[in-house]
């Protein structure tokens, strides 16, 4: 039942993301709580996990913010489950490669993103505008994820475990 | 003959990878069919939306309080320069009110001695206020606590509480709806400069700015026109979109092409009304 968590942890960060998150914009670029968690978690969990918090945490915002039904989520379900697919070579609980694969999803997340728009017939310029959403928003994500995957860590703990009392042995 | 034997051997060992790829197929489907459309939405989609707009809508709002504070504080010590430049606008406006009031009165006398009708309407407004803001950094939508059973329709115009143009409903729930704010890439209003009369498309760049697209090449806006919606889009005329900050002609083009700096201001929005009264034609 602990696994409620997870998609309440989700939900939370949605509600932030869309209503306070605007005053902690840099360049006009909002980092993506969200997508940070349902990385980490696809990370420390595999490709099953991924699929599964993908597809929540993307349809929620597609039906509540996008026109395109979808847009998100495809882009959140391509990057979280190939993390999903690596995670099993490599060694998931240190904060650095969370870093590496934070940042290299977000710029294959907005990549994703665009070339979506682009079938839908938006017009842009393609590199300034991955250059001034994407990589900004990739140091932002990934910034982030240095300092909050060790409580992400702990706290999948607490939701896989069900004896670790996740108050008691994280830093809070 | 390994290949054929590999085929559903293949698909035997790999249920996950046949799942993710149904799921991106028909998230791609989903994508086609919707985007670009202006619908109602399904019930699943609405009770979503339900369940969500009323804890968003605390939040936004707290947030709004905080910032209001943190303006208010900051703004303390350039009150009285404010009160003083208030003080000659109110002078400025009054005698200019008063010139109105007799061109009102000559329009009018010219107007029954001509036997003309008035074409101007007046705007049926719906207060709504908004719940939440797209929290990716593509899109320019947001959300409000009207919908359906408010007589909200897609298609109708939005304003900031000024009445200055902010966007166009496109998806509608029962009690919330999605709102395209005009500098969202994918809009596009048809607007005309109140002052010389030529028209032109208004589109969003994404950036928080506006263009003002298919201007004729000896069309005569210059900087600090303002720009507003023309008859021939299907929301009310006359709503003010902004102001031209820039007017540019492509080298080889036979158009030209405005900067517009929209009259809303999208950071601070937090109340809008919706023009419930639409005419069916243009774009």
């Amino acid at each position: 039942m602990r696994k409620v968590y997870k998609y309440l942890l989700i939900v939370l960060l949605i509600v932030l993301q869309t209503t306070l998150f605007r005053f902690i914009d840099i360049f006009g670029v909002k980092p993506d709580a969200a997508f940070i968690v349902v990385l980490s978690f696809s990370l420390l969990n595999g490709p099953w996990e991924a699929i599964y918090l993908s597809l929540f945490a993307g349809l929620i915002q597609d039906i509540l913010f996008n026109n395109a039904l979808g847009i998100t989520t495809f882009s959140l379900l391509i990057v979280s489950y190939i993390t999903g697919l690596l995670s099993k070579s490599v060694f998931k609980e240190s904060s650095f490669v969370a870093f590496v694969f934070v940042f290299l999803g977000t710029l294959l997340y907005n990549f994703v993103t665009m070339f979506s728009m682009v079938l839908m017939k938006y017009e842009f310029n393609f590199l300034s505008d991955f250059m001034n959403v994407a990589m900004i928003q990739a140091v932002y994500n990934s910034i982030i994820t240095v300092f909050a995957y060790r409580y992400l860590v702990s706290f999948n703990r607490y939701v896989n475990e069900n004896k670790v009392n996740f108050f008691r042995k994280s830093k809070f | 003959m390994r290949g054929v034997i590999g085929v559903p051997h293949f698909f035997r060992n790999n249920k996950q990878f046949i799942l993710f790829f149904l799921i991106a197929v028909a998230l791609i489907a989903a994508m086609a069919y919707t985007y670009d459309t202006e619908r109602y939405v399904t019930k699943l989609e609405s009770i979503v939306g339900t369940v969500f707009t009323p804890i968003q809508k605390v939040f936004y709002q707290m947030g709004q309080g905080i910032s209001n504070l943190f303006s208010s504080i900051s703004e303390i010590g350039t009150l009285r320069e404010t009160n003083e430049k208030l003080q000659k606008e109110v002078e400025k406006l009054r005698k200019e009110n008063i010139q109105l009031q007799e061109l009102m009165n000559e329009n009018k006398r010219l107007k029954e001695a001509l036997n003309f009708k008035t074409k101007n309407v007046e705007l049926d407004l719906k207060l709504a206020t908004i719940t939440g803001k797209n929290p990716g950094n593509w899109f320019n939508t947001f959300t409000i606590d009207k919908g359906k059973n408010e007589g909200i329709q897609p298609g109708m115009a939005v304003l900031d509480e000024r009445g200055n143009m902010v966007g166009q409903i496109t998806e509608v729930g029962d009690n919330w709806a999605k709102v395209l704010a005009i500098i969202d890439r994918d809009s596009s209003v048809s607007a005309v400069d109140v002052r010389t009369r030529d028209n032109g498309v208004v589109r969003g760049d994404s950036n928080g700015g506006l263009i003002m697209i298919y201007l004729p090449l000896d069309a005569e806006l210059i900087e600090g026109d303002v720009v507003t919606t023309s008859g021939m889009s299907r929301f009310p005329k006359g709503l003010i979109i902004g102001k031209v900050s820039k007017v540019t002609r492509d080298p080889g083009s036979l158009l030209k092409q405005a900067v517009i700096e929209p009259a809303a201001d999208f950071e601070r929005l937090e109340y809008v009304f919706v023009v419930t009264n639409t005419t069916n034609t243009g774009k």
